[in-house]
């Protein structure tokens, strides 16, 4: 009877072995899974592993700088890692090489343990280049482990992610089966000393002093170390290496500490060289409206507001903010109000550095119209992306809407507003004569005789305003001009009876 | 070809000549003129076009013209956009002409030419908008052909009172406008899909 199955095992056979394995009734209280990524420095650092020629990814440390990842090409040349940069280069003289950068692999690791959320509330980044999931909890949502196994592989291979996956009732065991690319599911945790017993030392996460330490007393696999007694390796390598190996073993309790749930997002995109392209640069806004989408959808969020920062070595940072009237988490929506936001920002400089951030969010609300409603009114969501769109290109005080007030005085009639998606509109107005369709801001003096103008005989007095310095006292008429046109002129009683055209009736 | 084939070609592809058949398969909005409406093919402002408007001078009663469609389509919940206009419009008249001022939109006057066509463009297109109205001071053919497009896609309005009259325009429709008296406008129709000759009336028009 074996417990252990492999991930490529079909799902017939693997439900029959957890079927077996629950006959046992020996399961450890948790099921860890974990991802561990190979070549998370190279995806880090965007290399596209297609390329002919060799390449490797080299570690600099004071003085030494080591190869930390070797590419197909390079390790057919005798190239692989751990070797030193300076061998490589005799190996193959055009080797192209990048350096590692672990802020960057820290970034990427924290974008993916976010990713993997959608899969249990517990993910941890504890161990280098992988992701730890709690999965006893999400089993019962996946319904049996193939399909969750399954679910997590088809993404990441639609990532381009290169990863390796293990199952085991405690972390360590599973982080170094997955990094010995041993891809196995085992339940009960008394299978766990049988099947680390196989593996190399090398797998075994331990510092470099007790792995010669081991090597020296002849052992070199998993099964020699646990045949020495813990007294005996307590003596020889300190309390800490027999705890190790208890939590390893699931003896003891491993303390696994989980990402915390993030309240914002953030992300940037650093240049290799600085950049002046526009349209580079919204290149790389692309890459981050993608990850904010993807963990707006994973928490069932959307939000109204973006806020970039261009990073630029020769001025100060400058903050774009791209807001949305509604609700959104469409790419697309936001892909075309960044665009005429960012065209319409005069960015002279060049940048080396792009950030996002969103900090205000709202529980995503599905569309769920009438269907037999006008079709006017279901386009909405579209109307308001076309005024987003105007705001972005034209400024955020650029649609403005018309209201009334209840005030005589023409100039304070009525108020202009920046369009907003919840106005509050007093549509009331005090009936009054004809006015006309527009008003001039400033009054325009009428210098020369007025004798040219046929003035209408209603006269219209607008006496008001006595209880602020605003205080109008004015006689209004419509008047005609040679051409017919029509103009509404006040004689300002204040001023000696001075003429203004305030207004046409177009 | 058939002539069922040919009906639905002609219904598909709206840029194809019809004749006087133009406007049988496109809606209208009443101009609130009776007069105008029998004179207009179809009995009303075309949707899905562009009207020009000319004038010599503001204050000839253009905006008074149609002001009777602007209250229609506000009415039923559509908006209506001023594109930079030249003064403020007051909402106290608007509302004197039963428009529901809360479907208005003003887009900002300091926005350039091309920022102002770009705006047009994009509101006619948007299925919400009933009617945009802008004053260039210039607009090429290929302009006006794009804002065209657009209120076809959108289905709505597009007014243009060009500052500089062109003998010739790709404009649905194109107006003449000049005050006669204080409540009479002299119009010609300068051209209209569907109608082959140049008409003139003398329209009352309230205040």
């Amino acid at each position: 009877m074996t417990n252990i199955a492999p991930l490529q095992q079909d799902q017939k056979q693997l439900s029959f072995s957890i079927e077996r394995k629950e006959k046992t009734e020996n399961f450890h209280r948790t099921l860890w899974l974990c991802i561990y990524f190979p070549k998370l420095a190279v995806h880090s650092l965007e290399i596209s592993e297609g390329q002919s020629n060799p390449f490797v990814v080299f570690e600099a440390e004071t003085q030494k700088r080591t190869i930390h990842y070797a590419s197909t090409a390079a390790q057919q040349l005798g190239i692989e890692a751990g070797m030193d940069l300076s061998q490589a280069y005799i190996l193959c003289e055009q080797i192209r090489t990048y350096q590692r950068d672990q802020k960057k692999e820290q970034a990427l690791l924290k974008l993916l343990a976010d990713w993997a959320t959608q899969f249990s509330s517990c993910v941890s980044v504890k161990y280098s280049s992988s992701i730890l999931i709690e999965i006893r909890g999400s089993i019962k949502l996946f319904k049996e482990i193939y399909r969750l196994q399954k679910n997590i592989t088809r993404q990441l291979q639609e990532k381009n992610y290169l990863s390796s996956i293990a199952i085991s009732p405690t972390p360590l065991a599973s982080f170094i089966f997955s990094k010995a690319s041993k891809n196995v599911v085992i339940e009960d945790k008394n299978l766990l000393r049988a099947e680390l017993g196989q593996l190399e030392l090398q797998y075994f996460s331990l510092d470099h002093k007790s792995l010669e330490k081991l090597h020296n007393i002849g052992v070199q696999k998993g099964y020699e170390l646990f045949r020495l007694s813990p007294a005996s390796l307590a003596r020889r390598f300190g309390n800490g290496f027999c705890r190790y190996l208890n939590e390893l073993l699931g003896i003891t309790h491993e303390n696994i500490v989980s990402i915390p749930a993030r309240n914002s997002f953030y992300d940037f995109y650093e240049f290799q060289k600085d950049q002046e392209s526009l349209e580079i640069i919204l290149m790389h806004t692309d890459i981050l409206l993608k990850n904010l989408v993807r963990f707006l959808i994973q928490r069932d969020l959307s939000t109204r507001e973006l806020n970039f920062t261009i990073y630029s070595s020769n001025e100060e940072e400058l903050s774009i903010v791209v807001s949305s009237n509604i609700q959104c988490r469409d790419k697309k929506i936001w892909k075309n109000l960044i665009k005429e936001k960012f065209y319409s920002t005069l960015f002279k400089n060049s940048a080396y550095k792009i950030s996002l951030h969103v900090n205000t969010f709202e529980t995503h609300s599905y569309n769920n119209e009438d269907v037999l409603q006008n079709i006017r009114r279901k386009n909405s969501s579209d109307w308001n992306s076309t005024l987003d769109q105007l705001k972005a290109r034209l400024g955020e005080k650029s649609i403005t809407t018309l209201d009334s007030t209840e005030d005589y005085r023409p100039e304070y009639s009525f108020i202009k507003r920046t369009y907003t998606d919840k106005q509050f509109f007093k549509k009331k107005f005090l009936s009054s004569p004809h006015r006309p369709v527009w008003l001039l801001e400033t009054p325009l003096r009428i210098n020369n005789s007025i004798d040219n103008l046929q003035k209408s005989h209603n006269i219209e007095r607008i006496v008001d305003g006595w209880w602020d310095s605003n205080f109008i006292q004015r006689d209004y008429f419509i008047a005609k001009s040679k051409d017919h046109n029509l103009l509404w002129i006040y004689a300002d009683i204040k001023n000696q009876g001075q003429y203004f055209v305030h207004g046409y009736f177009a | 070809m058939n002539n069922a084939t040919l009906k639905k070609l002609l219904q598909q592809q709206p840029l194809l000549w019809q004749g006087l058949n133009y406007y049988s398969q496109h809606k209208t909005v009443p101009t609130g003129f009776s007069e105008l409406d029998r004179l207009l093919p179809y009995y009303g402002w075309p949707l899905g076009a562009t009207l020009e408007i000319l004038t010599t001078q503001c204050g000839a009663g253009e905006l008074r013209l149609l002001m009777p469609a602007m209250a229609a389509l506000t009415q039923q919940g559509s908006y209506v956009a001023w594109i930079a206009p030249p003064y403020t419009p007051y909402a106290p008249s608007l509302l004197q002409h039963d428009i529901d001022i809360r479907y208005v939109i003003v887009i900002d006057t300091q926005t350039t030419a091309h920022d102002q066509r770009w705006s047009m463009e994009k509101l006619l297109s948007s299925e919400k908008c009933g009617m945009a109205l802008m004053w260039p001071s210039s607009c090429t053919t290929k302009d006006i052909r794009r804002l065209q497009l657009a209120a076809e896609k959108g289905n709505s309005i597009g007014v243009l009172y060009p500052r500089i009259h062109h003998a010739y325009s790709p404009a649905a429709m194109r107006i003449s406008v000049q005050a006669v008296s204080t409540n009479q406008l002299y119009l010609t129709i300068l051209k209209a899909r569907g109608v082959l000759k140049k008409t003139s009336i003398t329209l009352p028009i309230p205040l």
